[in-house]
């Protein structure tokens, strides 16, 4: 037959990927690339017939030997198909003659057209095989179904993480809620006791100090709950901060004890929230408290320094260190460490150390906290936290007013109370009374706007949280519908600061009375400066 | 985009700076587990807003993120169910990219909504290859560069990546191979 083109071996190979040349004695002569690009005993010199046969199984009977076949369907348009004896390789193609033998013109079929475990490679395949898409869509929609179902078993685990946390949440809420409601009905008790003549006045305070105590670390899971320890905060000035808080932290405190000041870290800002640090300060307090049972001294001091928690020198000045000294019971040495130490077991009675939440916090901002035994009486509280240097330092002024304050109270103030807690209200109301002022109660935000229609009032005196509108909201529409009223709220929490105005007082619950009244003689007296220059 | 895209830089930030991280760039973002199923297809300005809020998080410029985040696509997709077909796609820098636009012509089929970029080998000499690439997104170029960088890690080569010009809506890039 007269050839009608000439074809070269590697255009030859770029059409039949897995093309054989074969004398006529079926003798292989060459291969095309795909054997060339692997391992294989298709050699030039090895027997076809050793490697391949027509048959698709070993019982397949009919199959004629392969030197019978392919003289047979030399230059037919016949299909011929050759299976690997020893791998499941299947080729396809047709026969032509050739001047040494045969050209056995051949390409790959793939079984199953799954790409996975097959071995075979895009080059395998000459540029037209249909062979390619289709492998490469099915494998690409295996792919897809498999990122489908980890993606319907990302979604299942997130609802279920979501449920769980939700009935976390409630369980712990419940928890909260029953707690609540125990101290709140010891508290009252013992108000009651105190308010008899017969009643035991130390043991009452004693009972109320503590209920209070666990109150405090009640809310201080709340703010956990909450999730605000992951909120990105901008540096604070810490100085600034806790000589705004003093007051506020002092509230902590019964009148036995004194909490002094030594701010020496001017300017100096770090990276925590100004809720957390008071809340930690508080907790070192309320820790302190619990460690000075005749009263004493608490003394907070703050400085910069090269030192780390470890004791390792680093950048000049690269630590804010916040010392709390104070002169109660001391403690031993494994105290100290264990109250610290976050892997130590718990109190006897099952209770936490409060101050290895200090730890954790301090911990956490990149810092740490150390606790040292003075040799006389007294403990060293230090807590290290990592300096920032960067701007939009925070200030914070929303104080109230310094303890001790020189203002007299003025007794005609006209006080409207808010608080949707009765016994709390009529509390309150009963006791500004008895210092003189004329207290006028309200349930909420709604009897409060009431009562400003119908009457003047010097100061408004509210609860932060109460239901349908709190004492922050209340608070803005007070100011601007009469803005000679001064504003102070109470909470047992710090609320959003960015809602507070600079100018307005806040009082920590439970309320220290001596406290209340100072601030509120204070509040009315800077009014009644105001309004007379 | 598709949603595999926001799985990987999801995967990528939590390798980088753990999984507070990629919360706060979920909150930021507005993104919840219904942004990262890997079979829709989301509006580029999701995958934009995740990648700015990606990069501000790593203290990048956003190229640069892109760029890094290229790089850890090619890894990504190799580990994932998708690793099969890589490897059938190539295993040389030379024949992958020859057949780079066969495997996204499967996407296609795939994904009808899925738009894919096209890459086209113009030159190839023993040290450097040039690279077409048309796409009818603009502004990702360093992620392309990324992706380049990614397929040399992946194919056992070194060498550089870098943008060399604009020829009629396509962009060209240099892959330098360090072949001694």
């Amino acid at each position: 037959m007269q050839a009608a083109v000439t074809i070269r071996e590697s255009q030859l190979g770029a059409l039949f990927r897995a093309f054989i040349m074969v004398d006529a004695r079926l003798v292989v002569i060459a291969t095309g690339p795909f054997f060339l690009s692997r391992e294989t005993e298709v050699v030039p010199g090895a027997q076809l017939a050793e490697l391949f046969s027509l048959r698709h199984d070993r019982d397949d009977a009919h199959a004629r030997p392969l030197d019978v076949a392919i003289p047979a369907m030399v230059d037919t348009p016949e299909r011929l198909e050759l299976f690997c004896k020893s791998k499941n390789i299947r080729l396809a193609g047709i026969v032509f003659s050739a001047e040494e033998g045969f050209l056995l013109a051949l390409n790959i079929v793939p079984e199953d057209f799954i790409i996975e475990g097959q071995g075979l490679h895009i080059t395998d395949f000459c540029q037209i095989d249909a062979s390619v898409p289709a492998l490469t869509l099915i494998g690409m929609q295996r792919a897809l179904l498999a990122e489908a179902r980890q993606a319907a078993i990302d979604l299942a685990n997130a609802q279920a993480e979501a449920v769980e946390l939700l009935e976390r949440t409630q369980r712990l809420g419940r928890y909260i809620v029953h707690d609540l409601t125990n101290y709140l009905s010891i508290i009252r008790l013992n108000v009651a006791n105190l308010a008899r003549s017969g009643g035991s006045a130390e043991m009452s305070r004693a009972a109320i100090e503590a209920a209070t105590r666990h109150v405090s670390d009640l809310v201080l899971s709340l703010e956990r709950l909450t999730g605000h320890r992951d909120v990105e905060v901008p540096p604070l000035a810490i100085d600034q901060t806790i000589r705004a808080n003093l007051a506020f932290l002092a509230a902590s405190l019964p009148q036995d004890f004194t909490l002094d000041f030594i701010g020496s870290a001017a300017q100096v800002a770090v990276r925590v929230g100004r809720t957390e640090l008071v809340t930690i300060l508080t907790d070192v307090i309320v820790h302190a408290r619990g460690a000075m049972p005749d009263g004493g001294a608490i003394t907070i001091t703050t400085y910069r320094s090269d030192e780390g928690p470890d004791g390792a020198i680093s950048a000049r000045g690269a630590w804010l260190v916040i010392k709390i000294i104070h002169d109660g019971t001391g403690i031993d040495k494994d105290t100290a460490r264990i109250m610290l130490d976050p892997h130590a077991p718990l109190q006897a009675d099952g209770a936490d150390f409060p101050l290895r939440s200090v730890r954790t916090w301090s911990r956490s901002t990149g810092g740490d906290a150390r606790i040292t035994a003075l040799t006389a009486a007294g403990t060293d509280i230090r807590i290290y936290l990592p300096v920032s240097d960067e701007g939009n330092v925070v200030e914070y002024h929303a104080v109230p007013a310094p303890v001790g304050a020189a203002h007299q109270p003025v007794r005609t103030a006209r006080v409207l109370v808010v608080e949707d807690e009765v016994h709390a209200l009529e509390a309150v109301v009963e006791i500004l009374r008895l210092e003189g002022y004329h207290a006028t109660p309200a349930c909420n935000a709604a009897q409060a706007i009431e009562a400003l229609e119908s009457g003047d009032f010097d100061i408004l005196l509210t609860d932060v949280v109460m239901p349908e509108r709190n004492g922050v909201e209340l608070a803005h529409e007070v100011e601007a519908r009469h803005p000679q009223i001064g504003i102070i709220l109470m909470s047992g929490y710090l609320p959003d600061e960015s809602m507070l105005r600079p100018h307005w007082r806040m009082l920590r619950k439970p309320l220290d009375l001596s406290l209340l009244s100072q601030t509120l003689a204070t509040a009315h007296a800077m009014l009644a400066d105001s309004a007379t220059t | 985009m598709y949603g595999m895209t926001h799985r990987a830089l999801r995967q990528m930030m939590i390798d980088r700076l753990g999984p507070s991280a990629w919360a706060k760039v979920e909150r930021e973002t507005a993104t919840g587990p219904a942004d990262l199923i890997s079979l829709c297809v989301y509006d580029d300005s999701k995958t934009i807003a995740l990648i700015s809020a990606s990069a501000a998080r790593l203290g990048m410029e956003v190229d640069e993120a892109l760029r890094i985040f290229g790089r850890y696509w090619v890894r990504f997709a190799e580990l994932s169910s998708f690793g099969p077909i890589m490897d059938f796609t190539g295993q040389d820098l030379v024949t992958f990219i020859n057949n780079l636009d066969r495997m996204h012509r499967s996407v296609v089929l795939a994904m009808p909504d899925a738009r894919v970029p096209s890459f086209t080998l113009i030159e190839e000499t023993r040290e450097r290859l040039l690279v077409r690439y048309r796409s009818d997104r603009t502004g990702l170029e360093a992620f392309v560069i990324g992706l380049l960088e990614g397929l040399m890690d992946r194919l056992n080569e070194t060498g550089t990546a870098k943008l060399v010009g604009h020829t009629n809506g396509a962009v060209d890039f240099a892959i330098q191979l360090d072949r001694n």
